[in-house]
């Protein structure tokens, strides 16, 4: 019997069957699994989110997981966000540009991508837009803090030590924060760019379809037309989609859960300050940190002056 | 087929195989290679906001006597600190500052807005109405009306930034207050409501002006001059318009001032461009004014010390009288024996002491026979009534109060005070009023 095989894999048409079959298995253990895989599109879910520090991690953190893993070779941002701080919306422009210059970025806008969230949406190597959804609103709110008068109680060492410096301080810096956001806009949109920096600085929304006339975006589409420009963009075709959102969430709870398991229940901080994707399983809860004016005394008393990149609607 | 005994190329296969799988995959799932467009970041420490100079006003003002009255009476939108560098301006021309009301009461109500202005603005020379959240009344309009009509001035300020109801009183002189605010986009002060005007026209508002900056303005429309217009690149968040929008005008015939702006007087921002100076310039505007008095302003026609003169000794009480009302009015005044024309006067007489004053009289065109001849009237009993004539010139006010008798003068300086004679006035400066029940005034 051992003899029979033998003789048999000695044919040459049989050993010659076998080493192909080796090379097979080789070749895709190497495709598939070291280089370069079957390809993926990262699928960014953003629901209706005012950008702030905690949505900005979790957001940073799967920006940085699309980027991070191999197979993803291009990612889709489905966007929704009227904006928020102006710290963590450059933040994840920053972020966006980043991941740009390793594969390709599609964002898709939904109900709103303004001002901060138009900012994040300018790291993007190409935007579509609903024809109903709201665009643009290029510009800063500052809420500037109050000239207080001298206090014999509290001791300061410099004159805008309390303040920062005199309401004029702090409407230059909003003057220059909008300079850098319109450059931004013209530096990202280049040659699609249909109006002029004057028209960007007005700060208006534009509905998605006035928003392609005038270059503030690419196209109208849908997901589906993001996904396959992603692909285009990263050159690549059968590929599968990546929800990132769970993902993330998923590795989120089991490091939680590594975290948490050892401890007593009293000992545990939900918010688990520096695991930024805990904020989202826990959004509810506030950090322990004084993260906010009003979660701490000292911070409450001071006057901290507060920029934004967003859009809003003052209410009576 | 040495090479097929030759077995040893079967493992060659392999590799093959192996690099045509994975070229046939890398065909199957990649297309091209992605080429990342260049970051375009911008150069963030490069922008830096354009700051414009300070410049202060250096003035040596002339003296002048008047009073600059400042309404707070109409719930006004602001703190009175915060117009203080416009008052100081006023006041180092000479002039005193009153407010008409006082904030720290609670709101007043229409009726008690009217009494105060008919009490004070009578004995202003000018009028200052700073963001009145509450408008003015018809009633109200007529006292300011008025005013104006017998040389006050008037100052009207609004702005887009703080709520304010300016235009019923703007209205009543060919002013409106546009809606919305200014902006320019393309060169302003570290803002884009902040706005640059550079466009005058001769005034003396805008002596000596090459530039200011106003701090979100409100165009202002005006059937009189305009004064200031902005340029091309400014325009209004509400109202489209062709010709460049005035945040400076005046009425029609000079006398009242408007400017859709207020927080250009403000600190830091007075002293950007020519800011200081426009305020000095709206300062000599307040104190510039030709207030004509006459006898409905009555005791507030006279602005320093006045002398007291009877007719003869037995008028003392009389003269007493008036002394007092003119003291509660803040008023000084002493009884002199002789005439000084350089000082505002007051003369109270009988009818036979007329020839002490009657150059006053010949000047109001009346003759005091058996019965009184003026120019308005048919002629007049002496018995029951009261004369009373106001002569201005060159700035000195004189009083001339005659009657029958004694009592019936007595009467005349009740009813001055009370201010209820103005029903007698046969014109601006000469009343006859009925002080007994002896006769009717006027026929």
């Amino acid at each position: 019997m051992l003899r029979a095989f033998r003789r048999l894999v000695g044919t040459w048409y049989v050993s010659s069957a076998l080493t192909i079959a080796v090379g097979l298995v080789v070749g895709y253990f190497v495709f598939f699994n070291i280089y370069p895989g079957r390809p993926e599109i990262a699928v960014i879910d953003i629901p209706f989110t005012e950008i702030n520090d905690r949505s900005s991690a979790f957001i940073a953190e799967m920006l940085d997981y699309a980027g991070g893993r191999n197979s993803v070779k291009a990612v889709v941002v489905k966007l929704d966000s009227p904006g928020g701080s102006v710290g963590p919306s450059d933040l994840l422009f920053l972020k966006m540009v980043r991941l740009r210059e390793k594969k390709p970025v599609v964002v898709v806008t939904r109900q709103i991508a303004a001002s901060g969230g138009f900012l994040m949406a300018m790291g993007a190597n190409y935007i579509y837009a609903h024809p109903s959804t709201f665009v643009g609103s290029v510009g800063v709110i500052l809420f500037t803090p109050t000239d207080p008068r001298p206090d014999e109680r509290i001791v300061t060492t410099g004159p805008a030590k309390i303040t920062g410096g005199s309401t004029r301080t702090f409407i230059s810096m909003a003057e220059t924060i909008k300079e850098n956001f319109v450059s931004t806009v013209v530096a990202q949109r280049g040659d699609r760019l249909r109006i002029t920096p004057q028209e960007i600085s007005e700060a208006r929304l534009y509905l998605g379809s006035d928003a392609v006339r005038a270059g503030l975006v690419d196209a109208l589409g849908t997901d589906d037309d993001a996904i396959a420009m992603a692909a285009r963009l990263a050159g690549i075709s059968n590929y599968d989609l990546l929800k990132v959102n769970e993902r993330v969430l998923e590795d989120c709870i089991r490091t939680v859960q590594r975290i948490i398991e050892p401890l007593d229940s009293e000992q545990v901080d939900v918010n688990l300050p520096g695991i930024p994707c805990a904020t989202a399983l826990f959004p509810a809860e506030r950090s322990r940190f004084p993260r906010s004016r009003a979660d701490s005394d000292l911070l409450s008393r001071a006057a901290i002056p507060e920029m934004l990149y967003l859009y809003v609607t003052p209410s009576e | 087929m040495s090479l097929l005994r030759n077995k040893t190329w079967i493992l060659a296969l392999a590799p093959i195989t192996g690099v045509l799988f994975f070229g046939a995959a890398f065909g199957f799932f990649y297309r091209g290679v992605y080429e990342p467009p260049p970051a375009n970041l911008v150069a963030y420490q490069d922008t830096i906001p354009q700051t414009l100079p300070v410049r202060s006003h250096v003035e040596n003002p002339v003296q002048r006597n008047g009073l600059l009255l400042v309404d707070n009476a109409h719930a006004t939108s602001y703190d009175e600190n915060e117009i203080s560098g416009l008052l100081a301006r006023v006041a180092d021309r000479g002039y005193s500052i009153e407010f008409l009301g006082d904030r720290s009461l609670p709101p007043f109500r229409p009726e008690e807005r009217l009494a105060l202005l008919q009490e004070k603005l009578p004995k202003a020379d000018t009028f200052a109405v700073i963001l009145p959240r509450v408008d003015f009344k018809r009633a109200e309009l007529d006292v300011v009306n008025e005013f104006i009509r017998k040389g006050g001035r008037l100052l009207l300020i609004g702005d887009p930034g703080r709520p304010h109801d300016i235009n019923a009183l703007a209205e009543e002189f060919g002013i409106l207050f546009q809606e919305g605010f200014l902006y320019n986009l393309v060169e302003h002060d570290l803002n884009f409501h902040n706005i640059l005007v550079r466009d005058f026209s001769p005034d003396e508002v805008t002596q000596g002006l090459s530039e200011v900056v106003f701090y979100t303005a409100a165009g202002v429309k005006s059937s009189g001059p305009k004064l200031a217009f902005t340029d091309e690149n400014t325009f209004s968040s509400m109202v489209q318009q062709v010709e460049p929008f005035s945040p400076i005008v005046k009425s029609t015939d000079g006398q009242v001032l408007a400017l859709g702006d207020f927080s250009f007087m403000l600190p830091p921002n007075s002293t950007t461009l020519d800011n200081d100076r426009l305020i000095s310039n709206i300062a000599d505007f307040l104190t510039n004014s030709d207030r004509r008095f006459d006898l409905a302003d009555f005791p507030y026609l006279f602005r320093g010390e006045v002398d007291i003169l009877l007719g003869d000794a037995g008028l003392f009480e009389v003269g007493s009288s008036m002394k007092s009302i003119l003291g509660a009015n803040n008023i000084a005044s002493q009884i002199r024996g002789v005439e000084d024309v350089t000082r505002d006067t007051i003369f109270l007489g009988l009818y036979e002491h007329s020839s002490n004053v009657a150059q006053y009289l010949a000047l109001a065109g009346v003759q005091i026979d058996d019965e009184i001849l003026t120019p308005f009237t048919p002629d007049i009993a002496r018995a029951g009534t009261s004369l009373v004539i106001l002569h201005e010139s060159q700035g000195r006010q004189v009083l001339v109060a005659l009657a029958e008798s004694r009592e019936d003068l007595g009467d005349t300086i009740e009813l001055l005070k009370t201010g209820d004679f103005k029903g007698g006035l046969l014109s601006d400066n000469l009343g006859v009023f009925q002080v007994s029940t002896a006769a009717p005034p006027v026929e």
